[in-house]
């Protein structure tokens, strides 16, 4: 038998007995990390054609906030994980879980509006999925919108929702607020997209109790999500009725009835140095007279906007990694193919070209190094304050030469 | 998402993600963690774009090609700390093939990222040279250069150890 073939054959045999562990928290996670992406998507994001890493602004992470708390509303079915993928010992039907989804919800809304197209669900059809959610169409006499409750119940220890930096999110008006008992409300009056600033507005408010169950609440100001035409100025309930129905002790009996997902082990994890040592650096190498504003930091990388006093504000965002010389030979060859050597043995690729988001007239100059231990330092600089949008100015802040000054400072070798 | 979409797409991710684990496990080189990690962020992707990518021809196939580029972006994001080992967790795999699959599996660990993806492509995932090449934004030419590479190192990685893998 040819090699390839003997290849693809244990390859098979190897492959066909893997088997997630946990499907539905595997389905239910990429569900989460979705509607995350949906609403921040538009949000500015570094990174892209070059292979450059990472990656969205805004989402500091609070890694134990949700575990650090021994108050658990949750009783009853919580104890039981594996009831995630059976009804079976229930003491309510599915059927009558979806009926009461949608009956919490309408009331819940203002009274004398017009509900149609009124929907419950609990389970999946075929009864493994658990996805319960309620949607309808409200109309308080100004104009039809949809509104959709789901609710979930995260791992302890998950990422909560937070607001994305203001300067990259601009049409948003976004707060986080702790409540007594440990929960968190997320209220988020922004835009279906949110980079538009126009069109379909979302407004969603996200509740997460310190036993990790979770209320979404999403409301728009037109009769679906999407394609359908704006029937009113915004959305029907206001933030202090949505921050109302997300609380409501009515969901309670609901979020009972939801197993609680099996914890997973922690793991060691680092995405790259800390971002706020990465900022510290970076604003300790700014020329005299720049000045940094609107700082956003997640692991490995920091951005912010830059000023000289002059003319407009510039984006830049700078990556910190570290590679392997052996393991990852093949990727730095790759992103560093035709790279100048400096003399200690750095290798330094400089891009100047139209930014890759777009944006009348914006400009992305990139220099990516790589130092001979392995450490890759990448700064790309804009002359728009946020990425995808007109310029500010005619040229970044920093120029070129200043830009490759800083990347090559051994200030960063102290990072990593 | 309107009810209905997302009613389409948790149908979709339940019955794909058995799949994409078992590949995102071989690109992992059989790191459940990361496996995870991959799976759960081409779904996220696969829900942002889903009511355009569900009329798409083929979404299974387009739900790999998101997978594996996530492979190579968060390889490149995570190589501070990812150490592949192929190291297999326990019950993943029946006892009797243990060591048989973790020879593999290490050899897969030891090679680079592009080259692990374009064996689980070629060799796992079946997927011609053409198709391979726009899963990996390259050119055919490319593809068969880095295809027989791969090859050539995991080749001498393995040794002999592969005839008795094939025959277990």
């Amino acid at each position: 038998m040819p090699f390839e073939d003997r290849l693809a054959q244990s390859m098979r045999d190897t492959g066909e007995d893997f088997a997630p562990r946990d499907l539905v928290g595997l389905v239910n996670g990429g569900v989460t990390d979705g509607r995350k992406r949906r609403r921040r998507r538009n949000v500015a994001v570094l990174g892209g054609s070059a292979a450059l890493a990472l990656v969205a602004v805004g989402g500091a992470m609070v890694p134990s906030l949700l575990n650090t708390t021994g108050a658990h509303h949750v009783a009853g079915p919580a104890a039981q994980p594996k009831m995630s993928l059976t009804a079976s010992a229930k003491p309510v039907s599915d059927g009558e879980l979806a009926k009461q989804m949608i009956d919490t919800l309408k009331g819940l809304l203002p009274s004398g509006g017009r509900i149609t197209d009124a929907t419950g669900r609990w389970v999946m059809p075929g009864g493994r999925m658990l996805a319960p959610l309620a949607s309808l169409v409200y109309d308080d006499g100004h104009g039809a919108s949809a509104i959709e409750v789901g609710l979930t119940h995260n791992r302890p220890g998950g990422q909560l929702p937070s607001c994305a930096n203001p300067a990259y999110a601009p049409n948003d008006v976004c707060h986080t607020y702790r409540l007594p008992g440990g929960a968190w409300l997320y209220l988020d009056q922004g835009y279906e997209y949110p980079s538009h600033g126009y069109g379909t507005k979302d407004w969603h408010a996200t509740l997460i109790k310190a036993d990790g169950s979770q209320i979404d609440v999403d409301e728009w100001n037109a009769a679906a999500e999407k394609g359908a035409p704006v029937t009113r100025a915004t959305p029907p309930l206001s933030a202090d009725q949505l921050r109302a129905l997300a609380t409501s002790t009515a969901w309670r009996p609901l979020l009972a009835a939801l197993p609680a997902p099996k914890p997973i082990p922690p793991r060691p994890s680092g995405l790259g140095p800390d971002g706020g040592a990465i900022l510290r650096t970076l604003n300790g190498l700014l020329p005299h007279g720049v000045t940094g504003h609107n700082p956003d930091s997640q692991s490995g990388y920091a951005e912010e906007q830059l000023r000289d006093g002059k003319a407009g504000a510039g984006l830049i965002g700078v990556n910190v990694q570290l590679f392997n010389s052996s393991e990852d030979a093949g990727i730095v060859s790759q992103l560093f193919a035709g790279a100048t050597t400096l003399p200690d043995g750095s290798r330094m690729v400089v891009r100047q070209q139209a930014a890759e988001k777009g944006g009348s007239g914006a400009v992305q100059w990139v220099v990516d190094l790589i130092r001979p231990d392995g450490e890759r330092v990448v700064a790309q600089e804009f002359n728009s304050p946020r990425q995808g949008v007109a310029a500010d100015r005619s040229q970044p802040v920093l120029s070129i030469d200043q830009l490759k000054a800083l990347v090559t400072d051994p200030a960063w070798t102290k990072l990593v | 998402m309107k009810a209905a979409d997302e009613s389409d797409y948790l149908d979709f991710a339940t019955a794909r993600t058995g799949a994409l684990y078992r590949s995102a496990a071989l690109l992992s080189s059989g790191d459940p963690h990361l496996a995870e990690d991959l799976v759960q962020e081409t779904l996220g992707r696969m829900y942002v774009h889903w009511r355009r990518v569900s009329k798409a021809d083929n979404p299974a196939a387009y739900a790999h090609t998101v997978l594996v580029r996530v492979f190579l972006s968060h390889r490149r994001r995570r190589s501070t700390t990812e150490q592949p080992t192929g190291r297999l967790p326990e019950g993943v795999v029946p006892e009797g093939d243990a060591t048989l699959r973790l020879t593999l599996l290490d050899a897969l660990a030891r090679l680079g990222p592009r080259d692990r993806a374009v064996l689980v492509l070629r060799f796992w995932e079946d997927r011609s040279v053409e198709e391979t090449a726009r899963v990996l934004r390259s050119s055919s030419g490319a593809v068969r250069t880095q295809t027989s590479r791969a090859l050539g190192r995991i080749r001498s990685i393995l040794g002999d150890s592969l005839p008795d893998l094939a025959r277990s």
